[in-house]
């Protein structure tokens, strides 16, 4: 008798001690799951840990602040940059009733094979990568949304700013044959007529090339002549492409979008780097809370450019959550949608589409073998000019 | 006019550095009747080479304190040291065994030993994977005519490799050394017989031919501003497929294939609407028409084989 009363008391001892710690006002929460999707295996693993690991901070950072009315559980699954993979992981998730939303992908084609998925289940997906335009505005599913900007949104900022705002008007493209580069083409050429300005000659490269002088030298020699030359591809074509530019003794703007934003672009064309101006990824001080918290975090991988964008897609669902709770997925969709966020990326505003407006672009210019953002670059203060005019 | 003048410039730039490999293929060809596939790997080891090599002297503090033609007079000389002594290596140890066996035989293993090449430098090389930028080792001044503008590192190549081609005709044609290489080339056991040594002989033939590649692969580097890992294949098929054109074996043939390739790419960029993308298209068509309509090539002549 004596024994079993003296284990009755260890055991409300214990209960007493359980509901002291701090578990215990977790355990009074309902638990609700977000999704994440990404490449974590395969050639774009780096893009898709740093986006894994930033969705897990936004997580964890709002399970530690304890205002959050719900307990939060991150999902984590593979697309190894396979739509059939993609597909398989998207089922996976949307058929655990306690996942009420998902960020995912970075590669395009997963992306557009798992949105009908999404769409199936009524489980709300926002693309943290994944720039193709059909994603968000072929199907326009209410479910679909996406953080990053796509070519479209890249090349709309691009016109805007050099056309409307700097007044250069004719425009010279040379893109490079892959999809990228071709979206790039249908992109500037929808934005440019948009603006009013004018396309004056269209030139396709094949990447690996690296001569360009023949199509150049057929640039310099049009009249009348192009103030910008564009070009819609990625980085070392871009980079030779201007070098032979001033070889040639070529005086125009050259421009791009993200595909050029990469210091490699500065450090292959060194001198001949200077001037250029670009629409480029979001810039994250290295000094903001995000870093500092990833890097208290002790997480291996870098956070990648794609980083920012999971950890403000995570946030932006919960902000929507706490709106109309986890409970009617159509209503979440909605409030997804109609939310303006602010976080680390700026405003996130999205549109009647499903695509934020911004997406963190900033105009960068080719200063002294750096990108700088335009605002801060001696262009934008006069004390140097652009090239073109 | 002027952009005319340009494209024939870039088009003269462009043959010239196919014709520095693709005299290669004429020579190996020529000398013991293979096709060295791996010819143009060679020639981007030499343009590797070129980049360590700077990398090393710059290292070595010598930046600024020596004139900038020393430097790049050095990376000639160690470049050609270093793969005339690979292009002779690979000679004895993966075409040497053959000498006997099948042309088939020959042509697999130097294609194999080119992947070994192109590999090796992409496992190796720090990021071998992504393009690496070539030094400014020539001179990077211009001077202009009306709206023209003419560069001297661009003049330099051009006149580098018309230099090496002529001196290499000459070796081959005025001295006892090319008369041994020319000799084995028309018969082997004769040769042998008349006391030429043909193990040396064919050595030296790929010392030549391996040192005008790295030229070459220096020169493409200083033209493009850019080498990477796989440029080998492709300047080697083009090179191979100059001296095809031209007809394998022939000295000039190899100068005058080199020429037409150079000419069709450069020109079908600039004057075909849209025709950029397709300029190899274009190129590799006319290789196919002489195969298929004259396989000896313009200046080669038809052996006729006695049964």
């Amino acid at each position: 008798m004596k024994a079993n009363k003296l284990i009755g008391y260890i055991l409300l001892v214990m209960a007493l001690l359980s509901l002291c710690s701090s578990d215990f006002a977790y355990a009074q929460k309902k638990l609700i799951k977000i999704g994440f999707i990404g490449p974590l295996t395969g050639p774009n693993a780096g893009v898709g840990l740093g986006a894994r690991n930033s969705a897990d901070l936004a997580v964890k950072q709002a399970n530690e602040r304890g205002d959050f009315p719900y307990k939060l559980e991150l999902v984590v699954l593979d697309d190894a940059s396979d739509p059939t993979t993609g597909v398989a992981a998207a089922t996976k998730l949307c058929t655990d009733p306690l996942v009420v939303a998902a960020t995912t992908h970075f590669n395009s084609p997963v992306g557009l094979a798992t949105i009908h998925v999404f769409h199936r289940y009524g489980v709300p997906q926002m693309f943290w990568g994944g720039i193709h335009p059909d994603i968000t505005n072929k199907y326009n599913y209410t479910e679909v949304t996406r953080i990053c900007p796509n070519t479209l949104v890249e090349h709309d900022n691009l016109a805007r700013f050099v056309v409307q705002k700097l007044g250069y008007k004719d425009w010279s493209v040379i893109y490079d044959m892959t999809s990228y580069g071709k979206s790039c083409l249908d992109a500037v050429k929808r934005s440019l007529a948009r603006t009013g300005a004018n396309v004056l000659s269209e030139d396709g490269i094949a990447v690996g090339a690296v001569d360009f002088r023949p199509i150049l030298s057929k640039i310099k020699a049009m009249k009348p002549g192009p103030q910008v030359v564009y070009f819609g591809g990625v980085v070392t074509e871009a980079s030779l492409i201007k070098i032979q530019m001033t070889e040639l003794g070529m005086k125009n703007l050259y421009t791009g979008v993200t595909g050029l934003d990469s210091e490699t672009f500065n450090a292959t064309a060194k001198d001949a780097a200077e001037g250029s101006l670009i629409v480029g990824k979001a810039y994250i001080d290295e000094s903001s809370p995000f870093v500092k918290a990833y890097k208290a975090a002790g997480y291996k991988e870098y956070y990648e450019a794609t980083g920012p964008y999971a950890y403000d897609s995570v946030n932006l669902i919960l902000e929507a959550i706490k709106k109309v709770g986890p409970d009617d997925k159509k209503k979440l969709a909605q409030a997804i949608r109609e939310i303006e966020y602010h976080g680390i990326l700026g405003v996130t505003k999205i549109d009647e589409f499903g695509q934020t407006f911004s997406g963190g672009l900033n105009v960068k210019a080719s200063q002294d073998k750096k990108w700088v953002i335009w605002e801060d670059s001696e262009y934008a203060k006069g004390k140097r000019t652009l090239p073109g005019k | 006019m002027t952009q005319f003048i340009e494209q024939i410039i870039f088009a003269l730039m462009l043959s010239s550095t196919y014709a520095l490999i693709s005299v290669g293929f004429t020579l190996f060809f020529g000398a013991i009747n293979i096709v060295h596939f791996s010819h143009g790997d060679v020639a981007m080891l030499g343009a590797y080479f070129g980049i360590i090599i700077y990398g090393l002297l710059g290292s070595a503090g010598l930046m600024g304190h020596v004139p900038p033609w020393l430097i790049t007079l050095a990376i000639f000389l160690f470049t050609f040291i270093l793969v005339g002594f690979l292009g002779t290596l690979f000679e004895r140890t993966v075409i040497k065994p053959f000498r006997k066996s099948p042309l088939l035989m020959v042509l697999v293993a130097t294609i194999a030993l080119g992947i070994v090449i192109r590999e090796a430098v992409r496992l190796f090389y720090p990021q071998g994977s992504n393009p690496q930028v070539f030094p400014k080792i020539l001179l990077g001044k211009h001077f202009e005519i009306g709206n023209l503008i003419i560069r001297v590192d661009h003049l330099l190549i051009f006149l580098i490799s018309i230099l090496l081609i002529s001196f290499m005709f000459l070796f081959i044609n005025r001295t006892k050394t090319g008369l041994a290489i020319r000799a084995i080339s028309q018969d082997i056991e004769a040769s042998n017989l008349m006391g030429i040594n043909s193990d040396i002989v064919i050595a030296v033939t790929f010392l030549i031919g391996s040192v005008l590649a790295g030229v070459a692969g220096i020169l493409i580097g200083c033209y493009q501003t850019v080498v990477r890992f796989d440029i080998g294949l492709m300047g080697g098929i083009k090179g191979f497929s100059a001296a095809v054109v031209g007809g394998l074996g022939n000295f000039y043939g190899a100068i005058v294939g080199s020429l037409i390739l150079g000419f069709i790419e450069s020109l079908s960029c600039a004057y075909i609407p849209g025709g950029a993308p397709y300029k190899d298209v274009f190129a590799f068509i006319i290789v196919i028409f002489f195969l298929v309509f004259k396989p000896s090539g313009i200046l080669g002549k038809t052996i006729p084989v006695k049964i």
